[in-house]
């Protein structure tokens, strides 16, 4: 924490802001340009008087810079590891890389100091912390849009054509893959079916859902096939391959 | 000492010339004393020729600025005003410092600073 110094005026010591009072107050006396000179004087000699803050031996910066920059290669390999993060997921990586942002900023010379629209003040470190924290990206923005639906490919009989249908969807919901692609289904239907009735896969590789939660799902592309068509094949699996390339198409 | 630096402030600020031409004065006397006068504070300045102290501390700044004195903080021990350090700038002063009276170290809550002219040699 930053303490300003004491000053002697007047013969005897005041702080800081006592100083500027009692010098502006005699250069209000005066007329223009001794008072602007005064002013300026007084502006020079007390306004940046911030002292005694402690500085940052070398050891401290590096080691805070260096775990900033841990945490910076951290959320980039989290980046890679989950390209289709969850709501939830995307939040929690957008503070690390924040944080990981305010941290390192001590490697970086100079200062910032910003004033939010809520007039939320912030400076050096804790600035970049709000900065990054309210002014999330446009490409970001799109991308947790894009990921709040659910795509479905929906098989269900041999004479009618696959289905594509897109629903919102809560990524970071807590229920059943399986009922929630079955209540989107029923929506779209308008009527309510039978959680038997249809068979549930992931696009991507064609597992079978069963007890998977929404919130640890990375991918909303879906694959539903009835239940009576998938018995039409040798097992689930061939239903599946034989779907899959249909919905690649669509 | 060439106290004539100090004459085109006189043009600049009319308001403050016989200030000027009072420190002038003030510091011609001061370079002549054989010991020397170690340091001149705006207060004392004010005091011996009644003018404020703003512009007494003006003054002395305009001095400094044509090099005819130095500026300098002299820091005190707020409990007996024991000088405990004469810095050129605000950010040498450290955070604590010993008085070497008491053999105490005073830290920045317990010390003020004098903002002092030291008559260039």
């Amino acid at each position: 924490m930053s303490k300003y110094l004491k000053y002697s005026v007047g013969g005897k010591p005041v702080t800081r802001l006592e100083a500027i009072a009692y010098y502006t107050k005699q250069a209000e006396n005066y007329a223009e340009p001794e008072k602007s000179a005064f002013l300026e004087m007084i502006s020079q000699e007390f306004q940046n008087d911030r002292k005694m803050e402690k500085s940052r031996s070398v050891w401290e910066t590096w080691v805070q810079g260096g775990v900033g920059i841990i945490l910076l290669l951290f959320s980039v390999y989290m980046a890679f590891l989950v390209p289709n993060p969850t709501r939830y997921q995307s939040g929690v990586l957008w503070v690390l890389v924040a944080m990981a942002a305010a941290l390192s900023i001590v490697l970086v010379t100079g200062s910032i100091e910003i004033t939010n629209k809520w007039g939320i003040k912030a400076a050096g470190g804790c600035a970049i912390f709000v900065m990054m924290f309210f002014y999330v990206p446009k490409i970001y923005d799109k991308t947790s849009h894009e990921q709040s639906k659910i795509n479905l490919y929906v098989a269900i009989s041999t004479t009618s054509k696959m289905q594509k249908i897109s629903a919102d969807f809560n990524p970071s919901s807590t229920e059943k893959m399986t009922v929630v692609v079955r209540k989107c289904f029923d929506q779209y239907t308008g009527q309510p079916g039978d959680d038997s009735s249809y068979i549930s896969y992931r696009k991507s590789d064609g597992k079978i859902y069963s007890t998977e939660i929404c919130s640890q799902e990375q991918e909303h592309y879906i694959l539903m096939i009835s239940a009576a068509l998938a018995g039409t094949f040798p097992g689930k699996r061939q239903a599946y391959l034989h779907y899959k390339p249909i919905a690649d198409s669509l | 000492m060439e106290l004539s630096r100090l004459e085109k402030y006189k043009n600049q600020f009319k308001e403050l010339e016989p200030k000027i031409s009072y420190l002038q004065s003030y510091l011609e006397n001061a370079s002549r004393e054989v010991h020397g006068i170690a340091l001149i504070t705006p207060y004392e300045v004010s005091s011996q020729s009644g003018m404020d102290e703003m512009s007494a501390l003006f003054v002395l700044s305009l001095a400094a600025k044509e090099h005819l004195v130095s500026k300098r903080y002299a820091v005190f021990a707020e409990d007996d005003n024991t000088l405990i350090g004469e810095f050129p700038n605000k950010s040498e002063i450290p955070e604590r410092i010993n008085n070497p009276e008491t053999g105490k170290d005073i830290d920045s809550e317990h010390y003020y600073v004098e903002i002092s002219f030291e008559v260039a040699k």
